[in-house]
């Protein structure tokens, strides 16, 4: 592993930790009735030497213009099929990963990367802090691989 | 008022405590993205949650862990990592048994045989109390399910 996928990678586990305290907390206060933690957290930069500079984000619901403003992920996402459905041979809706939703906002930041450059943490599931392989619409989308 | 399912959409993305009774005894489950099973209806699941969630401040309940199973699950983690060559020392796998069965105990202290669920659809029990101490009350809002409606792994 890259030293620097090791760093994204503590950070991102570190995310998981805060994502824990956040629920747990909204938990104590009781003001909000939705508790659920997101199924995963990853992170996302635009090169290896930016490693620094990621964003991580969770799986999330999506929509069919969720990443209008990010057309060349809007159009990878696409080609798998439509945004925020199922394909065939991947459990996870099309998008609505937490790969995808960091991808678009470092794409937001950063308009002119190539998809298939972005760099990636692996996924955690907040809940246990364990690691999650890759799905196989980020691993087509994104040109990443499992362990 | 009728109640809803989970929407699917919703449920792939989210990881959320469920919970149900077989017979006497309650029920919780980690949905882990899963798709949530239909006895499961959201209003009704975010009303349990809320009155579980007040029970935790102060619960202390004994809860034996499924160690063997935990055990396993950390042993296949390490593995992953190993195989990208993290070295063995960063592992303390002490901290990592802790950090996966934390929110399943915590079920377990209230009174719940507390369980997760695997891609295949499959539960299985981490944290069980020792003594079921569960408020009647709570107990039957709890939808009823058949044993042969879930798979205990």
């Amino acid at each position: 592993m890259r030293p620097e996928q090791r760093e994204m990678n503590n950070e991102t586990y570190r995310v998981c930790f805060d994502i824990c305290d956040m629920v747990n907390e909204k938990r104590k206060k009781g003001k909000d009735n939705v508790h659920d933690y997101p199924a995963a957290v990853a992170a996302c930069a635009v090169s290896w030497n930016r490693y620094r500079c990621s964003i991580i984000n969770t799986s999330g619901k999506v929509v069919k213009t969720s990443f209008h403003k990010t057309p060349s992920l809007e159009a990878a996402l696409n080609a798998l099929g439509t945004i925020g459905s199922k394909r065939d041979g991947c459990n996870n809706y099309i998008g609505a990963c937490a790969e995808p939703h960091a991808a678009r906002s470092v794409l937001e930041t950063n308009p002119g990367i190539a998809v298939k450059n972005l760099v990636f943490s692996y996924a955690y599931r907040p809940r246990t802090k364990m690691m999650i392989r890759y799905c196989g619409n980020c691993t087509k989308v994104f040109n990443i691989q499992n362990p | 008022m009728s109640d809803i399912h989970y929407y699917s959409n919703y449920a792939n993305t989210r990881d959320i405590d469920c919970f149900f009774r077989i017979g006497n005894m309650a029920y919780h489950f980690a949905s882990n993205g899963q798709p949530i099973p239909p006895f499961i209806t959201r209003n009704t699941n975010i009303k349990i949650q809320t009155a579980v969630y007040a029970l935790q401040t102060n619960s202390t309940g004994d809860v034996d862990v499924n160690v063997d199973f935990v055990n396993g699950l950390i042993q296949n983690e390490i593995a992953l990592y190993d195989s990208v060559q993290v070295p063995q020392e960063e592992f303390n796998v002490e901290q990592m048994i802790i950090n996966y069965v934390e929110s399943f105990q915590e079920m377990a202290r209230v009174g719940f045989v507390s369980m997760d669920l695997d891609e295949e659809g499959v539960f299985h029990i981490i944290a069980s109390p020792t003594i079921q101490e569960l408020p009647q009350e709570l107990f039957e809002k709890l939808p009823e399910v058949r044993e042969d409606q879930v798979r205990i792994g």
